[in-house]
């Protein structure tokens, strides 16, 4: 306490940067929490859209990347490894609470979907919480979500369509949860809410 | 004030703290000793820095964001060493709850201690005791009241046997009955265990006879120290300046606003109901037989306890709930017209209503101020150049009445709590409508502000507004002239159980009886099961032992219906995926049987789960993933913490649709528009999210979070004969299918 720290992620100690404060658990969990409420909308929303798809059902894949934007926001905004897996592990539990239409195996798809955004920081070890890692994050996500899907709902499926199924997880994934995970949080950056995350302090000083 | 030795009581020595990005630091060299046993009111200016000190005495400034110099000690040591030997209380009590039950909200700081089990639930019990909590240990936390929760906060802290108090505006939220509790709860804890007292006060009054001593603060520096009567008569100008509610002033003179054109606009009748019935959310009848009438320019101020209905009555008033009996009628230039049709669509309610929620940051939805003050009148004259001039003139107008001139360009989640609370009555009123329905409207201002919005109300008065507003502030009640008093609900019994005991809901199923951990190894266990599922008529089979099962597991038929509907959808587009997908070619024959199986197959994996979600909670699925799987317990504490939030996140969201419907927002038909909507709910949801998490972290630290490495866990996870029964049914669901596997 009698020392002064210059703050900045990059020169912060490793010790430190691995640490999880309770800040950045809380707020990991709860930003997953109040993306499981915005679920029940999509989810809604996705139902509706089904009709849409009747004819080649794994082009509904296109509007689920949604489903792990939050994997995407938590690591984003804590920069910490698990992150990612965490918040989607807690999104993927509100689900059935609020009454998900796949109950309890959405817990697994919530593994793949956060080992899948996991995967695509770890790829740049860690140490880029920037666009591009969030957008192979979502992608990875889709990849490893489709074949959990196929064996576990979609058994009947043929290879070629689980395979097209896989590339419109991908990119939905890059888009809904990588390119859009990645607007909220520089928009939420830019309201002053990310404070005591160094994510928010990329935005211009207040006097 | 000092005391004698060197390392006695709480001393700050050049604290400085600047947050990173600001040029100039909150806190700046300052020096303070608080003596073992002093009770000390800490006031100042917004933005003078008193919640930062509080922190920093707390020991809870994160230096990774930002620059601290100095020390703060506690008898020489660091604040945080001992954690609880500091408590800090902040404004609003939901932020800090972390257990469903009472007992063990109370009991977090014992077990983050690691303290052992019995000694826990001692503490809980004591601290209970200590604040007379009305009452028992199992009361829901989700059904307390402000004031209630301002208590149970405070045993929280007690249960660690504070050596400091700190509390951060602690009454601000709260009305005068609830208030005088929350200080005779604090002054009793301070008489019996001579803790030293911080409390941090816009509104002097009321904590004159708590407080001995006074500390003022200005722009992060000491303005005065010493006696509070002393400090009070001495420094009177200056803290009248900086807008310190100081107790025996005169109450400040409303500011003169220029009013509409009177001519501008025909006076409306203005509002009337008869009739009316307010209840609670959980359908209890809070007050009934409403009857009233409000013409042009009057005013009404609806007080009463929390609890009591207010905000609900405003809501009802608005159109935006529905009364069970009664109605509510808006006298508009074709005469009287009942509330519920106007409030059929989004711009006729706005045009005549003024809306201002309580809590501000759920009405924004723009990015800059200016735009957020005139977002109604953008819409609702989209069409008409002259209204649009007119309104957008009054807009200027009210933002340099309400102080925020300087503010125009700011994002509005990025400013203090009273100037959000401005800026949502300014766009309240920059529509001109004939009615404003306000919900506290002056929590949180100081002097000068409070002048502002009072002078703005009297504005829209004298230009043929009605104003509702539910209010605690006994000054802003006697301006509006008539008062309607809701009455406070019973009082429960008096000598409430406040031992921690496992707690059982009544109208619980057997089912719900069982360990958590067991009833989700037996859905995964089903689910195991539905892989051998090779044709539709062993699915069936399946199913029936699951269906003749759920009245064990459901009380009410109809929840359950609703929850395993989209069940049935899931089931049926596999069906259809299957006919149309299938590598022997879409709608191949036997594709049928196929298709007939994967149905049966996916309501057997995901039925079972269905029925065994809606008993879970989440006190004893923690407890059950702490003890049992012994998963690590900080993840686990924050996580159940967090998924007590949901019921208020998804009132958030609905409170957060109807405010932007009110203010003629409403997403229009297409589905861009409704996607546009969506996607911003979501952002404010997330900012409200946020902001949350921190305040729940700091109360979670300040009760020793942040140190735990092992912790305890006041009531244990048992696992009895019951749930060996429930094993053995998931057992048995994976045993079917592979038996009568052809």
């Amino acid at each position: 306490m009698t020392s002064s720290t210059t703050p900045s992620s990059s020169t912060s100690t490793p010790a430190r940067r691995g640490r999880w404060r309770t800040v950045d658990l809380v707020t990991v969990v709860m930003v997953a929490v109040a993306f499981g409420v915005v679920f029940v909308g999509w989810g809604a929303l996705t139902n509706v859209l089904q009709p849409l798809f009747l004819a080649l059902p794994p082009l509904a894949g296109l509007v689920y990347g949604f489903f792990w934007v939050p994997a995407v926001v938590a690591a984003l905004i804590a920069r910490r490894p698990g992150a990612a897996l965490l918040a989607e592990l807690i999104a993927a539990s509100v689900e059935p609470l609020l009454g998900g239409q796949w109950g309890v195996s959405t817990l697994g798809s919530g593994v793949c979907q956060g080992l899948g955004v996991e995967l695509g920081f770890a790829l740049l070890a860690y140490r880029r919480w920037t666009l591009l890692p969030a957008v192979v994050g979502g992608i990875l996500a889709g990849i490893l979500e489709a074949p959990y899907e196929w064996r576990l709902y979609f058994r009947e499926w043929s290879a070629g369509y689980a395979g097209l199924y896989a590339v419109t997880l991908a990119v939905s994934g890059a888009l809904l949860a990588g390119v859009l995970g990645w607007a909220l949080v520089r928009g939420l950056a830019r309201t002053g809410a990310l404070a005591p995350f160094a994510a928010g302090r990329d935005r211009s000083p207040r006097v | 004030m000092t005391g004698p030795g060197v390392a006695e009581g709480l001393r700050v020595s050049g604290l400085t703290w600047r947050p990173a990005g600001r040029s100039a630091p909150t806190l700046d060299g300052l020096d303070l000793t608080f003596a073992p046993g002093d009770r000390v009111l800490l006031a100042g200016a917004s933005g003078s820095g008193k919640s930062t000190l509080l922190r920093a005495l707390a020991g809870l400034l994160d230096d990774t964001v930002g620059d601290l110099d100095g020390t703060v000690s506690l008898h020489g040591r660091e604040p945080q060493e001992r954690p609880g030997a500091v408590g800090l209380l902040l404004q609003d009590p939901r932020d800090g709850v972390v257990a469903e039950h009472v007992g063990r909200d109370v009991a977090f700081g014992p077990e983050n201690r690691a303290l052992p089990r019995g000694e826990v639930r001692a503490r809980a019990a004591a601290a209970l005791d200590a604040v007379a909590f009305p009452y028992g240990a199992d009361r829901a936390t989700a059904a307390l009241s402000g004031g209630e929760g301002a208590r149970l906060a405070l045993a929280g802290a007690l249960a660690l046997a504070p050596q400091v108090l700190l509390l951060d505006e602690p009454t601000a939220m709260l009305d005068p009955a609830a208030a005088d509790q929350v200080r005779d709860a604090v002054r009793d804890a301070a008489d019996t265990t001579g803790l030293t007292l911080v409390v941090a006060e816009h509104q002097l009054g009321p904590w004159l006879d708590v407080c001995t001593r006074l500390v003022v603060l200005h722009q992060g520096r000491v303005l005065a120290d010493g006696l509070l009567t002393d400090v009070l008569r001495e420094q009177a100008e200056a803290l009248l300046a900086a807008g310190v509610w100081v107790p025996g002033a005169p109450d400040p003179t409303p500011l003169p606003v220029p009013s509409a054109d009177p001519g501008g606009r025909p006076t409306s009748p203005g509002l009337r109901w008869s009739g009316l019935e307010v209840s609670a959310p959980d359908g209890r009848p809070l007050a009934g037989g409403l009857d009233g009438r409000l013409g042009a320019g009057d005013g009404l101020a609806v007080v009463g306890p929390s609890g009591a209905g207010k905000s609900t009555l405003l809501r009802v008033l608005a159109g935006l709930a529905r009364s069970t009996s009664g109605q509510v009628e808006l006298g508009t230039a074709d005469g009287w017209r009942l509330m519920a049709d106007v409030a059929r669509t989004s711009s006729s309610l706005a045009r005549h209503l003024g809306w201002a929620s309580q809590h501000s940051e759920e009405s924004f939805t723009a990015r800059d101020v200016l735009a957020e003050v005139r977002a109604t009148g953008e819409v609702l004259h989209a069409r008409d150049a002259d209204a649009l001039a007119t309104s957008r003139a009054r807009a200027e107008l009210l933002i340099e009445a309400l102080g925020l001139g300087h503010l125009r360009a700011e994002d509005p989640y990025a400013l203090s709590g009273g100037e959000q609370r401005r800026v949502v009555l300014a766009a309240a009123l920059a529509h001109d409508p004939d009615v404003l329905l306000l919900d506290e409207p002056t929590v949180g201002q100081d002097r000068q502000t409070w002048a502002a919005v009072a002078g703005v109300l009297d504005a829209a008065r004298r230009g043929g507004a009605a104003v509702v507003a539910t209010t605690h502030d006994v000054r802003l009640a006697e301006r509006l002239g008539d008062r309607l008093a809701l009455a406070a609900p019973p009082v429960p019994d008096l000598r409430p159980d406040h031992r921690i005991r496992p707690v059982l809901e009544p109208g619980l199923p057997p089912a719900g009886r069982c360990n958590p951990l067991a009833l989700l190894a037996a859905a995964v266990l089903a689910g195991i099961g539905s892989f051998w599922v090779d044709s539709a008529r062993v699915g069936m089979l399946t199913l029936l032992p699951t269906l003749a099962l759920s009245p064990l597991a459901v009380r009410r038929v109809r929840p359950v219906l609703v929850r395993l509907v989209p069940v049935a959808f899931a089931a049926l587009s596999v069906g259809w995926s299957t006919l149309l997908l299938n590598a022997a070619g879409p709608f191949a024959p036997g594709s049928t049987t196929v298709a007939a199986r994967e149905v049966t197959r996916i309501l057997c994996l995901v039925v079972p789960g269905a029925l065994v979600v809606g008993l879970l909670r989440p006190s004893t699925l923690g407890d059950a993933l702490g003890q049992r799987l012994h998963l690590p317990a900080r993840p686990v504490v924050a996580a159940t913490a967090a998924l007590l939030r949901l019921d208020d996140l998804l009132g958030s969201w609905q409170t957060m649709s109807e405010i932007r419907r009110v203010r003629g927002l409403a997403p229009g038909r297409s589905p861009a528009a409704r996607v546009r909507h969506a996607l911003s709910l979501t952002f404010a949801l997330l900012v409200g999210t946020l902001r949350s998490a921190q305040q729940m972290a700091l109360s979670m630290d300040a009760r020793g979070f942040a140190a735990v490495r092992r912790r305890t866990h006041a009531l244990a996870s048992p696992l009895t004969w019951r749930d060996a029964v429930c094993l053995t049914m998931g057992l048995v669901l994976v045993a079917i299918p592979l038996l009568l596997r052809t």
